[in-house]
């Protein structure tokens, strides 16, 4: 019996169908069964940024309302032999055209044969959201450090807890350092203060997901990235395996990388 | 200035009207019936408790204060209280020497009237007691104290009618004495509010950068129509009994 985790944030923009593609992808890079689910009735884009778009025949609602099987749904994705599949969501429905009941039935057929479902939650805490979070037994909900973000994401974490979500963990997209360091960003403290859940991991922001975004090519395939190299650690997490989190102060030029060397740098 | 013979009180339970315990009865009567016909009608429908303060009343004073009234359309006369009734539990607390600490000229806060809040030290509006975080969106509205074990974020809001206590950050909105009690406060671990409301008194948290937080206990109230906020450790009016026993 595999998980259910559900992805979400509340505002929108802050990087929940980034962060679903590339956990998807890490865990499927560590072997382990993953199936994405695009919940996101109407304005799809897991499928773009997977780079799996024009695979697309059936959708999510197609399955819900019996149009065709799950399996015919599917979408397997080559390059990881048979450990990662997607379900898209349909582009020319809305969210009412699924609920709940049908949602949290889809999750418990998909948990039965894979290890893990993240299900990418549309921004918003309407009907979209009530959907997304149905069948999930985790909730992992992702912020940027803005002002705006971590408000609505605490309004997310106030009704994952008013729904009796077993688990709620917080994930930090798109922080930069150099910022923080300045005063000019809040740091993750601050963050972690307002919100007082589980930190699952933090991303630092990177340019290299807007290339690999628009290549459909997840960021955890680049070894080079610092983005990728979070994501891949937030995998490891979610499987249960204790990861120290990446030291942030990364942003290295040349110089400093060169005394790392020679084991002058920090 | 002398205190107003005759003070209306609007409280959970009804109308409590206050009336001055230093002065002749029959003024003191003479004013509550002026003032009750001035209000005709303003208290349809209010149950009302009569605190006398220190006096003692005689059978015939009751009587006079009962018919008076309830010859007021929709006033119901529901009890007394006094201090002597209402003080039954702290006098535990101090047993010997009452008597001597009238005379006493240091005993002045143990001689103030144990009437119901706010005058005493004492409260018995109802509380709610929420074991949680209060998130953005959340909001809660009582017709009695708040008490919160966790934080009010921002976003959230607490709306009392009495006081409301936060053993957290507070850095929400909220408003205490909601139904126009001035003397309501409201007491934060961490006193950060977007906005504080006491009855009908706004204020806001300063624009721009305020001071980095501090884990320092804080009590806003009002005082001459203001907002003012102080250390609650410093505070002697925290104390659950009078001092200078």
């Amino acid at each position: 019996m595999g998980e259910a985790i559900v992805i979400t944030s509340g505002k929108g923009g802050v990087g929940k169908t980034t962060t679903t593609a590339n956990l998807g992808t890490a865990l499927a890079l560590m072997e382990r069964r993953v199936v994405l689910v695009d919940a996101d009735i109407g304005l799809r884009n897991l499928d773009v940024v997977m780079g799996l778009e024009n695979r697309i025949v059936y959708d999510l609602v197609d399955v819900t309302s019996g149009v065709c099987r799950l399996k015919q749904a599917l979408i397997k994705d080559k390059r990881f032999n048979e450990n990662l599949f997607l379900l898209p969501a349909a582009q020319t429905k809305d969210k009412t055209a699924v609920t709940p009941e049908q949602m949290k039935a889809l999750t418990g057929e998909l948990k039965a044969e894979y290890d893990y479902v993240l299900v990418d939650c549309p921004a918003g805490i309407e009907q979209g959201f009530r959907n997304a979070i149905a069948g999930a037994d985790r909730a992992i909900v992702v912020t940027t450090p803005e002002v705006s973000a971590v408000r609505d994401a605490d309004r997310i974490i106030g009704l994952l807890e008013a729904s009796e979500m077993p688990e709620v963990q917080l994930l930090i997209n798109r922080i930069r350092p150099s910022m923080v360091k300045r005063g000019d960003m809040m740091d993750i403290d601050d963050i972690i203060d307002i919100l007082a859940i589980d930190l699952i991991g933090v991303v630092p922001e990177d340019d290299k997901i807007v290339v690999s975004t628009n290549r459909g090519e997840p960021t955890v395939l680049d070894a080079n990235s610092r983005a990728g190299q979070a994501f891949r650690n937030i995998a490891r997490r979610i499987t249960g395996e204790q990861v120290p989190l990446m030291p942030l102060e990364a942003e290295h030029g040349f110089m400093e990388r060169v005394k790392q060397l020679f084991g002058f740098g920090r | 200035m002398a205190k107003e013979e005759a003070i209306f009180k609007g409280t959970k339970e009804g109308l409590l009207i206050i009336l001055d315990d230093r002065r002749e009865f029959r003024l003191v009567l003479e004013k509550l019936r002026a003032k009750l016909e001035a209000a005709r009608g303003f208290f349809q429908g209010a149950q009302v408790i009569v605190d006398t303060g220190q006096r003692k009343l005689s059978g015939k004073q009751k009587k006079a204060l009962e018919r008076l009234i309830n010859s007021q359309t929709g006033l119901k006369l529901k009890g007394f209280s006094s201090s002597e009734r209402s003080g039954e539990n702290l006098e535990e607390e101090a047993p010997a020497g009452s008597g001597e600490d009238a005379a006493k000229p240091a005993a002045a806060a143990a001689e103030e009237p144990l009437s119901p809040w706010p005058h005493g030290t004492v409260s018995n509006l109802p509380t709610l007691i929420l074991k949680r975080n209060l998130r953005c969106g959340q909001r809660v509205n009582f017709a009695g104290h708040v008490l919160v074990l966790g934080d009010v974020n921002p976003g959230a809001e607490i709306v009392a009618e009495g006081n409301v206590i936060v053993l957290g950050a507070l850095r929400g909105l909220v408003h205490a004495g909601a139904a126009g009690d001035q003397e309501a406060f409201v007491a934060a671990y961490r006193l950060e509010p977007s906005q504080l409301r006491i009855a009908g008194v706004f204020t806001r948290a300063p624009d721009g950068e305020t001071a980095a937080p501090q884990d320092r206990p804080e009590i806003a109230r009002l005082r001459d129509g203001l907002v003012i906020i102080e250390s609650a450790l410093a505070n002697p009016s925290l104390a659950l009994l009078p001092k200078a026993r």
